[in-house]
């Protein structure tokens, strides 16, 4: 069994404008081999309506917003309610009763409306931009200093070991039984359960992967003080986006 | 909503206290013997049905799970940072599969400990206050995670 998926699928800005990541970070930047930036913190289990909509595309913000409210001592302010209200303003006419009216959403369409006027109701994030998903080091530098990364899959039916929603480690399977449809994952989390995609496995799956640039994220525990180039971001910034 | 949440504080705190244990001038006797009671203790009540991999091959592709719990010890931390920073001689990989070996702590706990100091070691030096091991410290432990392919789950 697994849930409805909602990744339209890959979708690159006709004009190039993506920012890549790799081009602000600095080359000093220290980053262990691996982090896990939810360590030590209450576990998000709530799936936001994923499993039973198939939102995944705001569900991973959605997780993304919530893990910072706890970064700064607050309360959620992103609920189940308010992906499905974003999910419904994001595809017009979307009936969970009519499976034609849901044509399911691309990431960069996402990432774009969070940058520009935000989601959820909240504030817009500074910026965002593509991760090189096939460069474990770069995956996990932007992991560490932004806050994890959102990894676009085409995902299989089954992983190593056994179906894809219930194990908690996504290895390669030598049968993988098919691919299920588009999903977006942010940091080891999907349908508000721990999910841990193996490097093999986000070759072989992984299409995209974007980084959120939120100051409210990359703040705290002395992550970002010298890894960002700020001030290139946003020169960049403005150049693709005048 | 926090109940099990470490503050940067706490975890500076952590690291601390880890070295300022390995500054005490313990007898190695009474650690050695300490270690050989606790695990002759765990034998005896598991026999050999350990739920956790004991020996330095399981160290590769292992699967960890990481908890408050098992990095907050601070014997295993002091004994993890010795290896890192290489104040035990001889390489610092050997030292940790010894400290498995030895029966003193699990894989789980050596590799949970290993990816915390590499973490707290990042921070310190992207926020400048990092000692000069902490250098020595990210470099051997993500070198440790990487060649030995550990997957935090």
């Amino acid at each position: 069994m697994i849930p409805k998926l909602g990744l339209a699928g890959h979708k690159e800005d006709p004009l190039g404008r993506t920012l890549k990541i790799k081009d602000f970070i600095q080359p000093t930047f220290a980053c262990p081999a691996d982090c896990d930036l939810t360590f030590g913190m209450v576990a998000d289990t709530d799936d936001l309506r994923n499993a039973s909509i198939g939102l995944c595309a705001l569900a991973g913000p959605g997780h993304f917003e919530r893990w910072t409210d706890q970064l700064c001592d607050r309360e959620p302010r992103v609920s189940g309610a308010s992906v499905e209200r974003e999910y419904r303003l994001m595809v017009p006419g979307f009936d969970p009763d009519l499976p034609e009216t849901d044509t399911g959403l691309y990431a960069l369409d996402v990432f774009k409306r969070w940058r520009s006027v935000g989601l959820f109701g909240l504030p817009p994030i500074r910026a965002f931009g593509q991760v090189a998903y096939n460069n474990p080091d770069e995956v996990v530098k932007a992991s560490f200093l932004l806050g994890g990364v959102f990894f676009c899959f085409n995902l299989p039916y089954k992983v190593k070991a056994g179906s894809i929603f219930e194990a908690d480690v996504w290895d390669v399977a030598d049968d993988d039984g098919g691919i299920a449809g588009g999903h977006l994952v942010w940091n080891r989390n999907s349908w508000g359960m721990r999910k841990v995609p193996t490097p093999a496995f986000i070759e072989r799956y992984c299409f995209d992967a974007f980084a959120a640039v939120s100051a409210e994220a990359i703040k705290k525990d002395g992550r970002a003080f010298s890894g960002l180039d700020l001030g290139g971001l946003d020169e960049a910034l403005q150049l693709v986006t005048a | 909503m926090k109940n099990q949440q470490i503050t940067p504080e706490q975890r500076a705190s952590l690291l601390t206290g880890n070295r300022e244990l390995l500054g005490h001038h313990t007898d190695w006797r009474w650690n050695v013997l300490g270690a050989l009671i606790v695990a002759l203790t765990f034998w005896g009540f598991s026999g050999s049905c350990k739920t956790t991999p004991t020996t330095p091959d399981s160290f590769y592709d292992v699967v960890v799970t990481c908890t408050v719990d098992n990095v907050k010890n601070p014997q295993a931390g002091a004994a993890v940072l010795a290896c890192l920073t290489g104040a035990v001689g001889g390489d610092y990989s050997a030292c940790l599969a010894g400290l498995v070996t030895a029966g003193t702590w699990t894989v789980e706990e050596v590799a949970c400990i290993v990816r915390a100091y590499a973490t707290s070691s990042a921070q310190k030096l992207n926020a400048g206050t990092a000692l000069p091991a902490d250098q020595t410290v990210l470099t051997n432990a993500n070198a440790w995670i990487r060649a030995h392919k550990v997957v935090y789950r």
